[in-house]
This record gives structure tokens, sequence and C-alpha cells, in this order.
């Protein structure tokens, strides 16, 4: 089999399944509303509309349980209440981002971007062969581009698959041409895919603050309270000898973001694994904190990140 | 392909940011006495017609507080209860046309009929329809004044 034909490349083929679940909160209907509305909307009205479905999906979708869960740990002593308007932020957030990406994606409309930690950021498309670590912020489809169209370097984007799966085969069939978009269904297949990107100098973006699905994790403390998060950046980071570029897509404001970049993580390569990963990941652990707890209105983790709290 | 300035805050206020005529002019009298703060490394401003938030906002805020002003004069209800329900109701509404294939002129097309009709209104209603009306005179007007300048 080829890197081409590997499973992480193609979303798996939608199974007939029954006709109304295409409505649920991650159906393909949603989706498509979505292009539609992106295409439709008159820019001068988006942010009445933008409030409105934001409410809409605040109070109807299972997203809510998740962000209100992770605000009681960000921000300790919260009442539920405060919470719950915090948590509307986070959705309006979301909605603008999704709106900014499907603008830019259907009628290329670019925002306005600002740079925090620059020399950081240049340092990241300057070398050859990173691993862009980021959240689950902003708007990091549409940062993706930027840095490919800025850097030249190949892009890979390492994406959990959709939960349903017509939602996945239909993002899979609008994936852009300027970056590669691969999904983590087959780890061992997908590392090797990864290694050798690296290695031929491309830059492989991966989220870093939720471990989605059956993937490989490593402790961690977060907020002083334990969790886990993904091991699979710092093996790549060990496996490749690559720096791991901590950056974040911060929205600030209608199609106005900010790009911090953080000095990057180096995941010494040495015989004793789990000293060097605890290492990386308390440096990783760090920046997120910081991060999070600045711009925590645009957490965008759905799930709650330390489960016994939900 | 969109024009993008680099590192110049000022470029924040350029005319060919804003949408309408009326904006596009206020900003260019204005614009070199707002505020320009470069408050990052590096700034990359894309010039888009509906790039300004400003502009974006509020008319989105004028074009809901009319409509809910609408809605709530046709409500057989009591004051209060009109004020509370006319807000979610107008929200909603306002959005249905677009899903039928309205566009912006369209939207803005059924604002003046709407303002139109409600103009001779007895009762607060009309000066909430005769702003709408004069808001829509003016936008008219600057948009004679902004093609007669090439803005």
């Amino acid at each position: 089999m080829t890197a081409e034909d590997s499973p992480n490349r193609h979303p798996p083929p939608a199974t007939r399944r029954p006709w109304w679940r295409r409505f649920l909160v991650k159906g393909v209907f949603w989706r498509k509303f979505l292009r539609f509305a992106a295409i439709r909307v008159p820019p001068w009205i988006e942010p009445l509309v933008i409030g409105w479905w934001a409410g809409f999906f605040l109070l109807w979708g299972p997203g809510r349980h998740g962000v209100m869960s992770n605000l009681k740990r960000v921000k300790p002593g919260s009442s539920a209440l405060a919470n719950f308007f915090r948590c509307y932020r986070v959705f309006w957030n979301y909605a603008w981002s999704l709106s900014d990406t499907m603008r830019f994606r259907e009628m290329r409309v670019v925002p306005d971007w600002e740079f925090t930690g620059y020399k950081d950021f240049e340092a990241l498309q300057s070398s050859g062969g990173a691993i862009l670590l980021t959240a689950h912020m902003g708007s990091y489809d549409l940062a993706a581009h930027l840095f490919a169209e800025r850097s030249g370097h190949r892009i890979i984007m390492v994406r959990a698959p959709e939960i349903d799966p017509e939602t996945h085969a239909y993002e899979g069939k609008r994936k852009s041409a300027d970056i590669e978009i691969v999904f983590n269904v087959n780890a061992s297949d997908l590392a090797i895919d990864l290694l050798h990107a690296i290695r031929d100098g491309g830059i492989v973006a991966i989220q870093g603050d939720r471990v989605a699905g059956d993937i490989a994790d490593l402790p961690a403390t977060v907020f002083g309270k334990a969790t886990r998060l993904p091991a699979g950046p710092f093996a790549l980071a060990m496996a490749s000898h690559a720096p791991i570029h901590p950056i974040f897509i911060v929205r600030m404001g209608r199609r106005r973001y900010r790009v911090a970049a953080y000095p990057p993580i180096v995941v010494e390569a040495s015989r004793d694994r789990d000293a060097a990963f605890a290492a990386a990941l308390e440096s990783w652990t760090r920046v997120l904190e910081d991060v999070i707890g600045k711009s925590w209105y645009q957490w965008f983790s759905f799930e709650p990140l330390w489960p016994e709290a939900a | 392909m969109t024009q993008i300035i680099a590192d110049k805050p000022a470029a924040r206020w350029l005319p060919a940011r804003h949408h309408f005529a009326l904006t596009r002019l206020i900003v260019l009298a204005v614009g070199r006495y707002l505020p320009a703060k470069m408050n990052a490394e590096h700034l990359l401003l894309a010039v888009d017609r509906d790039q300004s938030a400003i502009e974006n906002y509020a008319l989105s805020i004028w074009f809901l507080a009319t409509s809910a002003c609408y809605v709530g004069a046709t409500l057989p209800l009591s004051l209060a209860w009109s004020i509370i329900l006319s807000i979610p109701i107008a929200a909603f509404v306002i959005q249905l046309p677009i899903y039928f294939g309205a566009t912006s002129a369209i939207l803005m097309a059924l604002q003046f009929c709407a303002a139109a009709y409600f103009a001779t209104a007895i009762g607060p209603i009309h000066y909430v329809a005769w702003l709408s009306l004069m808001a829509f005179a003016t936008n008219a007007m600057a948009w004679v004044v902004a093609k007669a300048c090439g803005i």
C-alpha cells in the first residue's frame, strides 16, 4: 500500500444511515448549511446571524457541558451561571471562527493578522521540517493557509476524523489544495508518514490539548489537575529530531486574528524516554495554561479535559 | 486577490475597508484622528470593503433594533411583553429572506419598504421609521458624493 492509499489520507466511505441523523449536531446538514450561510449572508448582518445560531447551538448541543466543565477548572470558584454566559462567549467565538474559515475557503476572504513572538514564528518558517503544536483555538484551518502561503513549506494537518461518517466524507471532499489533511485513523502508518514529511522539510501541525479517540497519551497536570495529553507530537519530535513550535491562533475581533508564537520545545533524544517526554510535556503544559488562562473564551474544547470534573 | 498592507496600523481606517458610502466618507473625514496604534510585533491588514468591525456591528445593531421596533408595534401585547418578545422574533424574522435567497440589496429594500410603511403609522413608531428613511437618504447622498469624488 502506498502513502497515498493510506486510510489516514482518505475518509472512510459513508455508510447508509437513517436520514434524520444528518440533522444531529455533528451531522452533515449543518456543515452544508454553514457553507450556504457563509456564501449568502451579507457581512453586515453576520453579527446578528452568528449571535442567533451561537445561542441555538449553546442550548441544543452537548458541547455546552464540556465547555462548562473545562471552565470550572480554568476559572476555579466561578459560578455555574457565570460559566453559562462564558460558555455563550465560547460558542460565539467558535461560530465566528467557523464562518471566517468557510468564507476563506469559498470566497478567499482573508482576515487581518497580528503577530506576537514573531521571532519564534520566523524560526518556524525558516526551519527545515518542524512540528507545529497548537490547541483548539481560533481558526487553525485559516492559519494553516497563512503558513502555507508565507513559508512555502508543505503543511500537513493532523486531525481527528469526524464522528459522523457523512460529515467526514463531506469534509474530505472539500479539502483545500494548499494544505494536506491527514486523519489519525491508523496511528502506526500515520507516524511513518509524518516522520517522512518532517524529514522532507514539511511542517506537521497537531493539536495537543486533547486526547481524541484511541491514541497514545501521556499523564500531565494542567491547571493543577491530572489529565492526559497526546503523546504523538513528543514521540514524533524525538524520532525526527525536529523542534516543537507552540503556536496559537487567537481571535481578537471581527476578521482579526493574532498568531501567538512561543519559543520552541526540544525533545532530547535520550535513553530515558519518559524523563525526556515529561520535561517536554511540562514546557507544553506551561504554555497551554498561559494561553488558555488568557483566552479561555475561545478554547474550543467541547469535551471535558478532566473527565472526572464533568 | 486581496491587497494586504503590512505594519501600517493607520490603514485600519482606509475608506476602502468600509462598505457603505456614508461610512467611507466619515472615515475619509475623520480617519486621520482615529487611534492607530501598533499593538503587535507585526501586522497584516486586508483591504476588503467588508473588513470594518465597527461598521458591520453598528449596522447589524441598527437593523435589529429597527426591525424589533416594527415587530413590537405589530404585536397585540402590552408594551413590556412587546419589548421582551420583539427582539428574538425580529432576530429570527430578519434571517428568513436570506434562507430564501435574498441578497444584501433585497434585505435593505425590505427594510426601506417597512420604514416607508411605518412612517405613516400613528405613535412613536413613525419616529423610528423616519430615522431609518433619513439614514437611507443620507447614505444615498453620500454615495453620490463618493462617486463624484472617486472615493
